[in-house]
């Protein structure tokens, strides 16, 4: 389990004031595995992410601004992969979970106006770790988007 | 955009797709064809000469027309190789059909933000329907899926590393649509087959595998972008 005090950090030279301040990183896949710098690799969708969090004004770090410089891993199958994503501060659960439903589930309108939720892709990956006063919430999730969404908005409520 | 030909091109679009819909009804497609490549023609030559000092939402139009006639050249091809309302016979015909299916639905998503039409929503269900006799016919399929680690890439609006700018790929920024250019990178642990790809036209058919060797030959990689055409001078 990742924590800023441990060596996940340090062994990439980052240290504990880099990341206080950012309310949430984005880090790359292999973060915890990873020995050293050239082996780490960014999920693609981290990417995509990464921009719209930074659009919405969230105050985000993907892993070029930790200095790091890792490849990007593009797995051509119709799945999203978004890596680590570390929320710090858990004010910004409710627009991280829009912003990625708005990139996984795709609603439209039917002929009767009804707001109709359609999965984009068949299986979503991430691992999040939250940071809450109560303690620390790790999810390592493989699976549907829809109930990702769901799960995102129990942790809100919680 | 100051040109007499740039300023009436909005006005000529509109017209022109009004009477190609018209070409359709009546199933007169070379028209049709010949009236859509007339646009395309006008529009690349714009974006081509487009003022780069001018900051403009006009060129994004431009690009989102040419997309949306060059999709409607592609759903002339479809319908070429549908004919009688039947998967061809013929096993490059149904290859052909099946990624030019593809190509006009990116195509014609994409143009959709710019135009809305019942015609397109036609062409769209249309499309729905054919997908749907491939699926009968042929059932869901396989697909190769490589797995890439990108060593380098670069944003094409401002040639900096994606992850450091601004630009959103798929969006348009002065006519250009954005998107990340690979300069580096290596194919990783060969590739997988999947039943849900991102890119459909990596299809494997049944006709290409070797059953006894346990072969098969199918796209690895596709280039395919929906302005693609704008580069390209045979299209």
């Amino acid at each position: 389990m990742l924590d800023p005090e441990n060596r996940d950090f340090e062994k990439f030279g980052i240290s504990k004031t880099d990341i206080e301040k950012f309310k949430v990183l984005l880090l790359p896949e292999n973060f915890e595995e990873a020995t050293d710098k050239d082996a780490l690799y960014d999920a693609t969708d981290a990417v995509h992410l990464s921009k719209k969090l930074k659009g919405q004004g969230v105050s985000c770090a993907n892993s070029l601004d930790l200095n790091l410089n890792p490849k990007i891993l593009d797995r051509r199958g119709e799945e999203f992969w978004f890596g680590i994503i570390y929320v710090i501060d858990s004010v910004v659960l409710p627009i991280l979970t829009s912003l990625l439903a708005a990139l996984i589930i795709d609603a439209h309108k039917d002929k009767d106006q009804k707001i109709v939720y359609k999965s984009k892709v068949s299986k979503v990956h991430l691992k999040l770790k939250l940071e809450k006063a109560s303690g620390s919430t790790t999810i390592k999730y493989d699976g549907d988007p829809k109930t990702l969404i769901k799960v995102l908005e129990g942790l809100q409520n919680n | 955009m100051s040109g007499v030909a740039e300023s009436n091109f909005e006005k000529n679009a509109k017209e022109s797709f009004s009477k190609i819909v018209e070409l359709f009804n009546a199933s007169e497609f070379a028209e049709a064809r010949n009236l859509s490549r007339r646009i395309i023609t006008v529009a690349k030559g714009i974006i081509k000469n487009r003022a780069w000092g001018i900051v403009s939402d006009g060129y994004n139009f431009v690009l989102a027309i040419a997309v949306l006639f060059k999709g409607l050249v592609d759903y002339i091809d479809v319908e070429a190789l549908f004919d009688s309302n039947q998967i061809p016979d013929d096993r490059k015909d149904i290859e052909k059909l099946w990624n030019k299916l593809w190509d006009c639905r990116e195509r014609l998503d994409f143009a959709k933000a710019c135009c809305q039409s019942d015609t397109l929503e036609f062409i769209l269900n249309r499309l729905d329907l054919i997908e749907k006799m491939f699926s009968q016919k042929f059932g869901q399929g396989l697909y190769l899926s490589p797995e890439i680690l990108i060593k380098c890439e670069i944003c094409n609006i401002c040639q900096k590393d994606p992850r450091s700018c601004d630009h959103v790929v798929g969006n348009l920024y002065n006519g250009v649509r954005c998107c990340s250019v690979v300069k580096d990178f290596e194919f990783r642990n060969g590739g997988s087959i999947v039943e849900y790809p991102r890119d459909p036209r990596c299809r494997i058919w049944p006709w290409n595998m070797d059953q006894v060797k346990g072969t098969f030959e199918a796209p690895f990689f596709n280039f395919f972008q929906v302005d693609d055409f704008l580069e390209q001078s045979e299209w």
